[in-house]
């Protein structure tokens, strides 16, 4: 399962890597969003994946239980990286509607010294 | 100990930005609460200062859940001086933004974001605990994207999308070094973190090196070093001149605290890493110096300079010396006054002359002399000339790379210190000597000055008072180089 879930992430942050070294905006948001995901699922790797575990400590000795806090800890990069990216494509939108084109080596400023 | 106090510079920037919405429509109610906030926090920042030096390190547990299982929020020196910084900053550009910021900003919650920016800038540095602090970070970078991009101006556009992407990519290589680090100590604690990589084995070592140089490139993201600074001089340029002045005061030092923290705290004194973080400041010190030579859009010019000067600060780090770390401390709060004036400066020499380029300036002091004497005593300051703050920063850190005979730094802040005056002059010759241009636009530069006299009032002061002020900063150097005192004031349990 641990091997599983490191190839996942190997392959979000390739891809991931391959659209941020793009010249059009929108595939850098896209390749953004792959990392956000990378990130989250390899958090929750790290808690250690356990299959049938309560997320709760009951207090018997040598119980097994799933670690609740990198579950809070992706919820929160969630809802941060939802917000951050939902921000970013409307200033990828607005950045199109101004200079009428995604390529950034197009955008008004591209030449300054 | 613990007080309550340590919340407050978090929560009245927060208050008063939920306030300021309220008054959607009312700037004038707005710009005077932004005022008033900044000034509380300013009195509360000396008052925490005064506690911490007499009572200790004050810890709050947040909802009364004690370290390492809740969020701590810690105030040590370091921290006051820093939180002292960014009050003075902000009460600085709330007094310049009044006159500055147009009226479609203003409708649109300049005011409001500013204190949320304030808030974050604050909570990152209160706080003890490693998830909490990407959460603060994310709460001043959410408010700084939206102050940056704000008003959406085609030029403006490219610049803050350079921003959000390299500080989005930052953030992610953040939740890595987090996960990784949670994965191998289990606890996001500081200072319980500390504790566990003390005691951590050889073989998981070399992992924690790795994982301490993941967030050295993070927070080398969000303070410029060399090599990711490429955001920097397109970003400052486009945005309203306070906002570009409140970045280039606190939000680069918010990464060099962060740096600080990280590697007297957590990871402390690995001579791999100290390296690195050596030679990694000096070519930001002077390949930053070197671009600013070539520039002559003014603002440009100043955010090559800051790339420069973070250099300054991460290499006092990088000593690691009490004397080195007391240098950079005096050289942050030397650099946040003496930078963001200048960034006001060319706020005025923009609106005065119409233009950017100082090619095109010319014979500013005609007229405005006193404008332009302030402006000489921050930039002879920013050059290190004595008797002003910038030469007693450097001069710390000469002693500091003496002590430690480190002589190849002392030749690169020499040289560093070198051209940086020479571009201060390169400035000063073209936009405020010379020939007058016909063509200036009449402004009140009346109303905008306040500002500048603040921050450059600030740093004369702290150029008098320098033995005094190096006598505090070198406590605070002390106390960060023994980090036992924070561990026993967070990990002590119930510490009330």
């Amino acid at each position: 399962m641990i091997g599983l879930l490191a190839i996942i992430i190997g392959v979000l942050v390739a891809t991931g890597t391959y659209l941020i070294l793009k010249k059009t905006a929108f595939k850098v948001a896209l390749g953004m969003v792959l990392y956000g995901q990378a990130a989250n699922v390899l958090i929750i790797t790290m808690g250690g994946v356990k299959t049938g575990a309560p997320p709760i400590l009951l207090g018997e000795d040598g119980i097994v239980y799933t670690d609740p806090l990198v579950q809070a800890l992706i919820l929160t990069a969630i809802v941060i990286g939802f917000g951050v990216t939902s921000f970013l494509l409307v200033l990828v939108y607005r950045a199109y509607q101004a200079h009428d084109s995604d390529n950034v080596d197009l955008f008004e400023g591209a030449d300054d010294k | 100990m613990t007080s309550n106090l340590v919340v407050y510079p978090i929560l009245i920037p927060l208050v008063a930005a939920i306030i300021q919405l309220f008054f959607a429509k009312n700037t004038y109610v707005q710009r005077a609460l932004g005022v008033i906030s900044s000034a509380l926090v300013l009195v509360v920042v000396v008052y925490l200062y005064q506690l911490v030096r007499i009572e200790g390190i004050q810890v709050y547990e947040m909802g009364n859940w004690y370290a390492p299982f809740g969020i701590v929020i810690v105030a040590d020196l370091l921290a006051c001086f820093m939180l002292f910084l960014s009050a003075l900053a902000s009460l600085a550009m709330s007094a310049y933004s009044l006159a500055d910021i147009d009226k479609d900003r203003e409708k649109f919650f300049h005011f409001p974001l500013f204190q949320l920016l304030l808030m974050g800038i604050n909570g990152a540095f209160l706080t003890g605990d490693i998830f909490n602090l990407f959460v603060m970070y994310e709460v001043m970078l959410m408010a700084s994207y939206v102050l940056l991009s704000h008003g959406s101006e085609a030029r403006q556009l490219r610049g803050s999308l350079h921003y959000v992407m390299i500080n989005l990519f930052g953030s992610t290589f953040f939740l890595f070094g987090v996960g990784l680090l949670y994965g191998i100590t289990g606890t996001l604690n500081m200072a319980d973190i500390a504790v566990a990589v003390q005691t951590a084995d050889p073989e998981t070592q070399s992992m924690l090196t790795a994982i301490s140089m993941m967030f050295f490139v993070v927070f080398g993201v969000k303070t410029a070093l060399v090599p990711l600074f490429f955001w920097m001089p397109d970003a400052y340029p486009q945005p309203p001149v306070a906002t570009a002045a409140m970045f280039a005061a606190i939000m680069t030092k918010v990464g060099v605290y962060s740096i600080t923290r990280t590697f007297t705290l957590m990871f402390p004194g690995d001579e791999f890493t100290l390296t690195v973080i050596k030679v990694v400041a000096v070519s930001s010190m002077l390949i930053g110096v070197l671009g600013a030579i070539a520039q002559t859009n003014f603002r440009r010019l100043l955010a090559f300079h800051s790339v420069s000067q973070v250099g300054f600060m991460v290499l006092g780090v990088g000593f690691f010396t009490p004397m080195g770390l007391a240098g950079s401390i005096y050289f942050v709060m030397h650099h946040s006054m003496i930078k963001s004036s200048l960034f006001l400066c060319s706020g005025i020499a923009e609106r005065l002359t119409g233009n950017r380029d100082i090619k095109k300036m010319g014979g500013i002091i005609e007229g405005h002399p006193f404008y332009s004497a302030l402006f000489l005593v921050a930039a002879f300051s920013l050059a290190g000339l004595p008797p002003f703050s910038g030469f007693f920063a450097k001069l710390i850190l000469l002693f500091a790379g003496a002590e430690s005979q480190e002589y190849i730094y002392i030749a690169a802040i020499l040289v560093g210190g070198f051209l940086t005056l020479f571009s201060m002059v390169k400035i000063w010759q073209l936009a405020y000597w010379g020939k007058r241009e016909p063509k200036f636009n009449t402004v009140n530069v009346g109303s905008f000055v306040w500002g500048i006299i603040i921050l450059v009032g600030m740093s004369i002061v702290l150029a008098i008072m320098v033995q005094p002020v190096y006598d505090m900063v070198h406590e605070a150097a002390e106390q960060l180089l023994d980090p036992s005192q924070y561990i026993e004031a967070v990990l002590t349990k119930g510490s009330q």
